[in-house]
């Protein structure tokens, strides 16, 4: 039971952070005037969200992980 | 995206001082590193009052961790909602105008323009010791012809900002004057 309503959360918990990455994304480029500060900012949010993210699949199932990062 | 007018150039940018930033993050972290503390130094009671009561005793260690990445993931989305407020709010002084762009959240946003010429008079703000040490103040303009007030708050360096804006004032106005002239000297000749 509680791994059903693990995968629920962390699946809830990407969808709603590619919501909100679209629309920072949209901010960001649209608004920002390319300046390297906002690209800087971009990148540090996206390493940031990849480690988290990973991080809390790797509680979940490390299998997936191994399987994730022999692809590349 | 703001558009410039034909032979204008932004001449520089005022934005909320850095400090206002980090004291929002820093609220941020404090929030992001509760369930940690509370889970290292109120086990029992947290597991008594809190978990008994939701059905949620004996719950894996991995399944609160893993619950603590999705908090820390949910923070960091705030905190680039945080970043994007900040960043986003700004003034743009060109040769010719102030843009205002006031940034509030991610689909408000407010953009408001005054040339100038139109200016009346420049007030500085600097509230408080913080504000002194630090160097951030408010900056109110006034213009003419309207009732509205543009203020900047906790911009960074409100004087060099203010020096700024001075000058392209007297420059726009200088620019002005001799346009007035050379149209009422061509008037005079015709």
């Amino acid at each position: 039971m509680i791994v059903v309503v693990s995968w629920i959360i962390f699946f809830a918990a990407v969808i709603l952070w590619s919501i909100f990455s679209i629309v920072f994304i949209f901010h960001w480029r649209h608004y920002s005037r390319q300046s390297k500060l906002a690209i800087l900012a971009e990148t540090i949010y996206f390493t940031v969200s990849a480690v988290l993210i990973s991080s809390a699949l790797a509680t979940l199932n490390l299998k997936i992980v191994n399987v994730v990062m022999n692809l590349f | 995206m703001i558009s410039l007018e034909p032979n204008e150039n932004i001449i520089g940018t005022a934005r909320k001082h850095w400090f206002i930033f980090v004291v929002e993050i820093f609220f941020a972290l404090v929030v992001a590193v509760l369930p940690a503390l509370a889970v290292l130094f109120f086990a029992a009671p947290l597991e008594q009052f809190v978990l008994a009561p939701l059905k949620f005793q004996n719950v894996s260690e991995p399944f609160l961790i893993f619950c603590y990445f999705i908090w820390l993931l949910i923070i960091w989305i705030v905190i680039a909602l945080i970043w994007t407020d900040y960043y986003l709010d700004v003034w743009y002084i060109t040769n010719q105008r102030i843009i205002d762009v006031e940034q509030r959240g991610l689909f408000h946003r407010k953009i408001s323009t005054f040339r100038l010429e139109m200016i009346q008079d420049t007030t500085i703000e600097i509230p408080g010791i913080l504000a002194t040490l630090i160097g951030y103040g408010n900056l109110q303009i006034q213009t003419a012809g309207q009732n509205e007030k543009f203020t900047i708050r906790g911009v960074s360096r409100p004087q060099r900002v203010n020096e700024i804006i001075t000058r392209e004032y007297h420059r726009a106005r200088e620019a002005l004057r001799e346009v007035r002239l050379m149209s009422e000297s061509n008037g005079a000749g015709k």
